[in-house]
């Protein structure tokens, strides 16, 4: 599995070459800002160093932007843990756990547990990725339009399910997300819904949406709030308690190496895997536990099993990036930017003629995460004072900072309106009690689904017995089946129960 | 209409919007073409979404006539500034885009938002206003290629 004399000479490679380790800690550093401020993403902090790689060595060049992948992996956490804010959808479910730990007081906690699991989930996805890169190739090839739809549909159908207080609201709000990325002009050529605007040709601007829909929703939200955290006595900021939440995370230790193992496999499906592995991750996570009704309530685990996976995810990309040269989304994409920059094409040509190179990439990412452990705590130490910060400053900062991070990536109108627009739209959804975070996520997936749908039909023939065709597929849509039938199968026990309680009850009267 | 139904008629009114909005774009869409690689999914997904809202709809008609009204959650009033803010915000995305002046506009937001939200010291709103400005737009113009148009900075 591992070519030991490539391993070596991939290992003389970096060790002849400190100036490629001094790129570690500036990386780590500016993927974890990038990733923590709502508005700047990984990709944007990636694209603005991009330029500066041409005048490096290949090497340092592909370990300084996968230290800020790294980085920003973890560092969308930090806004989703303080302030519901997540940095990326695909820290999106650790929402779910993490701020309301930040509520209780628990934030320095979270934060801990957020970082140790997302480095070590990324660290055991790249050491698996040393292992079975060629296998892990194999497997992302046998995936096609068909299985990409049905992931991308499974994943919208978890969101839903996650939020058991209504099925029916979570899927609605996934089906207008969904709906809303499919404006614009498709690859066939038709034009819908742009109402006349011909800045909507390009379809909805998917991020600035997103940062309406999650950061100035939210913020809308949180006006009546003088503090993050309502009692004072809370807005502690303990380097012991982040130690000992970093400490905690090591006694989940099958949860850690789960939540790597479906991040590395759903990471590798390009476009649809850092988004929806953080959710896999979580539903495995609270089905599993004995006590899954605290899940949503401030259970450590909820950020264990998020962060874990959505940081191997990374491993996953990665080796799509290189053993088939695509990219998974924006960061992979700068990082095949970077290839070519430097006359490298990632392909199985390069997996098998460079096979040290392969090696000496992943083991620096492994290097940037495992020392992401050390640099991230003064970070989240630092990052942590937000609580201590009234939300009357953070209100317009934050809210300034998304504005602009809209207008950076669009240019012009589009991005700034746009987030206004879903502001609006994401601040209703909430106060009638529909789950944002499903819009958010059928609004990634929308156009990428009906692509790949239009694909398998052309393929088909339009014959729909094609589906049986394709055996990966047909699992991952019995995934979805179970996803949406256990929790109403689980309802219905828990009725039948509550009456033969209550029968019993009556009976001993 | 009884009490009750009162109460859920905004949620009702927003999730027939819902329904009606994708009735509109579906009508949109087919106006252009019949063909399958426009309404492939587009059908499908509108009909589950209209039948969603239907569903959502009675759930929220069933629940409130089922809850007793002391019973009954009761939404806290709407802050006045959340609408407030609102207009801030398209304000603010309106003049950045049509008049320019990112710092201008920047610095009056801020300020004004920040008074808004129950800053009541001057010499706060003004330095921290000014201060924001200054490292946001000095780095956005920085970080940029393309133009950030600006009054003083």
């Amino acid at each position: 599995m591992v070519d030991f004399p490539s391993l070596h000479s991939a290992l003389s490679l970096l060790l002849s070459s400190p100036v490629s380790w001094w790129v570690v800690i500036p990386g780590l550093l500016l993927g974890l800002v990038g990733g923590a401020m709502p508005g700047v993403s990984g990709s944007m902090v990636m694209a603005v160093v991009l330029p500066m790689t041409l005048y490096m060595d290949f090497l340092p060049a592909v370990i300084l932007l996968t230290s800020i992948f790294a980085g920003a992996g973890f560092g969308g956490a930090v806004p989703a843990i303080l302030m519901k804010i997540p940095g990326t959808p695909s820290a999106v479910a650790t929402t779910f756990d993490g701020y309301p730990m930040t509520g209780q007081g628990r934030h320095n906690e979270a934060l801990g547990l957020g970082l140790m699991a997302s480095s070590l989930g990324a660290a055991v996805s790249l050491f698996l990725l040393l292992l079975l890169i060629a296998p892990l190739a194999w497997a992302v090839l046998r995936l096609g339009p068909a299985e990409y739809v049905v992931i991308a549909f499974w994943g919208l159908t978890l969101i839903a399910a996650l939020r058991e207080e209504s099925i029916s609201r979570g899927l609605l709000a996934g089906v207008i997300g969904v709906l809303v990325g499919t404006i614009g002009m498709t690859d066939t050529g038709f034009i819908r819904g742009t109402m006349g605007i011909d800045l909507l040709l390009d379809g909805v601007p998917p991020v600035p949406a997103l940062l309406g829909l999650f950061v100035a929703s939210q913020l809308f939200d949180a006006v009546g709030q003088d503090y993050i955290i309502r009692e004072a006595e809370k807005r502690t900021i303990s380097l012991s308690r982040i130690l000992a939440g970093m400490g905690r995370t090591l006694t989940y230790p099958s949860l850690l190496i789960r939540g790597s193992l479906i991040g590395i496999f759903i990471g590798m499906v390009p476009g649809v895997g850092s988004s929806v592995s953080n959710l896999v991750s979580y539903a495995d996570a609270r089905r599993t536990d004995p006590n899954p009704e605290t899940f949503g309530k401030g259970n450590p685990k909820g950020v264990v099993a998020s962060e874990a996976a959505n940081s191997s995810s990374e491993g996953g990309s990665l080796a799509t990036l290189l053993a088939l040269g695509i990219p998974g989304g924006g960061m992979t994409a700068i990082m095949l930017s970077a290839f070519a920059m430097h006359n490298i094409v990632g392909g199985p040509r390069f997996i098998s003629d460079h096979r040290d190179m392969v090696y000496a990439v992943v083991i620096g990412a492994l290097v940037g995460v495992l020392a992401m452990i050390v640099v991230g705590i003064p970070f989240i130490y630092a990052a942590s004072r937000i609580v201590k910060v009234p939300m009357r400053f953070l209100i317009p900062s934050v809210m300034t900072l998304a504005i602009f991070g809209a207008y950076a990536l669009t240019g012009n109108a589009a991005g700034p309106v746009t987030l206004f627009v879903f502001a609006i739209v994401g601040w209703f959804l909430q106060r009638f009690r529909f789950p944002v975070v499903a819009t958010v996520v059928g609004l990634m997936l929308g156009q990428m689904v009906e692509v790949e749908m239009i694909r398998s039909y052309q393929i088909s023939g339009g014959d729909p017995l094609y589906l049986f065709e394709r055996p990966i597929a047909l699992v991952f849509l019995a995934l979805l089946i179970a996803s949406l039938a256990l929790p109403w199968w689980k309802e219905r026990r828990r009725a039948r129960a509550r009456k033969a309680g209550l029968n019993a009850g009556t009976q001993a009267q | 209409m009884s009490e009750r139904l009162k109460r859920v008629l905004p949620s009702l009114l927003f999730t027939a919007g819902l329904g009606v909005a994708c009735l509109l774009y579906l009508w949109d869409a087919a106006s252009l073409s019949l063909s399958p690689l426009n309404l492939l999914l587009l059908l499908p997904l509108t009909l589950l979404g209209v039948l969603l809202c239907a569903l959502v709809i009675a759930q929220d008609v069933r629940a409130a006539l089922r809850d007793g009204s002391a019973r009954a959650k009761k939404k806290p009033p709407l802050d006045w500034r959340v609408p407030t803010l609102m207009v801030l915000v398209g304000l603010f995305v309106t003049a950045t885009m049509t008049i320019g002046y990112f710092d201008l506009v920047t610095l009056c937001f801020v300020a004004v938002t920040l008074v808004l939200l129950g800053e009541r010291r001057p010499w706060v709103v003004v330095i921290f206003s000014a201060v924001f400005t200054l490292v946001v737009v000095l780095g956005l113009k920085q970080a940029l290629t393309f133009d950030v148009s600006t009054l003083l900075l």
